[in-house]
């Protein structure tokens, strides 16, 4: 990856990632989701094309076991991975199958308000929703166009974060409150990405102060996946769609 | 990496548990044991025991204030007249049945209005065909263009019905009416899907005498019999999606007849029969432990199988001309597009021969209404 020196702040901040060719932008970002804390976390991982099993997969490049699946009859590729331990099933994906994936901690957010007994019955047999993987592989041609419009989308979230009065960002609350912001931070090698309220920073830099990490909540995440799916459908792009293989409330039974 | 040691603190609790995956150890499909004639006895019914636990768990997953609206809906239902189109249905109206109104019904985007479009093309010749599509796309054009056209136009051993699309052009004002007129709670009162609204057959893995379920979508509020609808359907749906032996297609189940008609392959007679024999013991089951004896649903139910059936033919011809079917192939990498058609094909067939099997329930209860 291009090493950039940029300082925080700088006016060419966005510019500097923008120039990056695509062969040399091989970070994407894994939004991940954790069900038993509700909250979400972000991460920049090396990026890896599983060309054996569709051209255009791209996943962390950690990812092991991977192999296709059999079955279903919509034409969407599902296939086999372990991340971080975890045996996923992953879907590559367009709008339509992000909804769908993502379906899956709507409706475990919803348990957690209906019948218990019942509630139990369904988490018992259904997936949950792990995270979706964003390549700037997956951004095709338009891969300089990724971190504008992604950009938009996180600014369109954190508007909508800061207009409601419920949603604060897990973790992050006071420190950021007292300069009346609000801050996500992903931080992978050289490579930052930090998001705050009414503005977005993204820029490769140095981290010497070591890498930072910050999470958000179910109502904040959703906005984000929302708004990344209006690019899907007007792009037609697909990404990676993780979804966990256990039941994990049933296994601690 | 030092975010490793972060995911591992928050995956731990998962991976130590790494046996218990969703399935069991050997996880396979419902429709997989439909397909392989194990789907009978003691294993049907155990799967269909499991399934009613899952649809009590969902009854009871609604809130109280999400429940009820039957009284909203028959009035609307009122209103309807024969200017009314099914863009005009409202979205309370619409999730009474299952959504399948606009999707299917909508003059301009409704499902079968584009199938008769790709009817059209694939009539006047304007779509391009590789060799191997050439026979399915003929018969698609017959199948859904040709007016007047008869089943057994097409299929040796087919009844000289008409080809259901025609039949089917303004029957969602009979679904709607029908669905309406149920008295029971069962019937009428909403269930919270917990994204099950894809829960057939092909979604669930089935062992060890336990059901799992993937595949789910958006959660949502519907009545029990149109919630039915994938669960039902996929009992003749599933013949539709047998893989071939490579993986790489799906069974073709038809075969030319010497008289250069198509007939289902002797082994599809097989599995056709046995589905019939499976879906006959759920309905039963249905009517009687779920919805109480009410016996009208019955045909409710039937018809939105069929309804679904065409609507999922429908499905395949758009999946068909997404991947590049129809048009010159320029660098599209998908080869093999045809076993769309001849999905969409055995849709078509499968959802006459249900329309055929069961038209005196359909038929008893559309009678009955016009008597009233």
């Amino acid at each position: 990856m291009t090493k950039h020196n940029r300082p925080p702040g700088s006016q060419n901040e966005f510019q500097t990632l923008l120039e990056a060719p695509i062969d040399e932008v091989e970070y994407g970002l894994w939004i991940a989701w954790n069900g038993r804390t509700g909250t979400a976390s972000f991460e920049l991982l090396p990026d890896k094309n599983l060309a054996n099993l569709h051209r255009n997969i791209h996943t962390p490049a950690c990812i092991g076991e991977t192999r296709l699946l059999k079955g279903g009859g919509s034409g969407t590729t599902v296939f086999a991975g372990e991340l971080f331990s975890e045996k996923l099933v992953w879907k590559h994906g367009g709008q339509k199958d992000t909804g769908e994936v993502f379906a899956l901690a709507e409706i475990e957010h919803e348990l957690l308000r209906r019948s218990a007994k019942a509630a139990d019955e369904l988490r018992s047999r259904i997936p949950c929703f792990r995270g979706v993987y964003l390549s700037p592989h997956h951004f095709r041609v338009r891969s300089q166009e990724l971190w504008t419009i992604l950009r938009q989308a996180i600014l369109k979230w954190a508007k909508d974060e800061a207009d409601s009065p419920h949603n604060s960002l897990h973790g992050s609350d006071h420190s950021l409150n007292k300069r009346n912001s609000r801050q996500i931070s992903l931080c992978k090698g050289q490579t930052r990405v930090d998001v705050h309220t009414g503005s977005v920073r993204v820029f490769l830099e140095d981290c010497d102060s070591g890498p930072e990490q910050r999470v958000c909540g179910y109502d904040t995440l959703k906005v984000l996946v929302s708004c990344l799916r209006e690019l899907q459908a007007k792009h037609f792009w697909k990404f990676s769609l993780a979804q966990v293989r256990y039941a994990f409330f049933s296994i601690e039974k | 990496m030092k975010y490793v040691g972060l995911y591992s603190d928050t995956f731990c609790l998962v991976g130590r548990c790494s046996q218990s995956t969703i399935g069991g150890q050997k996880p396979r499909t419902a429709s997989s044991l439909l397909i392989s004639g194990e789907l009978v006895g003691d294993t049907l019914h155990a799967l269909i025991d499991q399934f009613f636990d899952v649809l009590r768990a969902l009854q009871e997953l609604a809130l109280p204030c999400e429940k009820n609206d039957i009284e909203t809906v028959r009035k609307e239902i009122d209103q309807i007249t024969d200017k009314t189109t099914a863009a005009d249905v409202s979205p309370l109206l619409d999730s009474f049945v299952g959504k399948a109104i606009r999707k299917n019904w909508h003059p301009i985007r409704g499902r079968l209005h584009i199938v008769r479009e790709i009817g059209f093309a694939l009539n006047e010749g304007s779509l391009v065909l590789t060799p191997k599509e050439e026979l399915p796309g003929k018969i698609l054009s017959v199948l859904v263009w040709k007016v007047r056209a008869r089943m057994s136009d097409i299929f040796a051993t087919a009844s000289v019905e008409e080809t259901l699309i025609f039949r089917m052009r303004n029957s969602w004002r009979g679904i709607l009416r029908h669905a309406a007129s149920l008295e029971g709670e069962a019937c009428t009162h909403r269930i919270w899907t917990c994204g099950l609204t894809d829960a057939g057959l092909h979604n669930m893995f089935f062992s060890d005498g336990r059901l799992w379920l993937f595949d789910l979508g958006e959660p949502s509020l519907q009545p029990l019999p149109a919630f039915l609808t994938k669960f039902l359907m996929s009992f003749f749906h599933a013949l539709g999606m047998e893989e071939t032996s490579d993986g790489k297609s799906w069974v073709n189940r038809f075969v030319e007849s010497t008289c250069h008609k198509l007939e289902i392959t002797d082994a599809t007679k097989v599995k056709l029969s046995s589905a019939y024999e499976a879906f006959d013991v759920a309905l039963d089951r249905l009517v009687v432990e779920i919805f109480e004896g009410e016996e009208a649903v019955r045909g409710l139910l039937v018809k939105y199988v069929i309804v679904q059936l065409m609507s999922d033919a429908a499905f395949c011809l758009k999946r068909w001309q997404t991947k590049g079917g129809g048009s010159k192939s320029y660098d599209n990498h998908h080869t093999g597009l045809e076993k769309w058609l001849w999905r969409a094909i055995w849709d078509m067939y499968v959802a006459t021969d249900v329309s055929h099997t069961y038209s005196e329930i359909c038929l008893e209860r559309e009678t009955s209404e016009r008597d009233q």
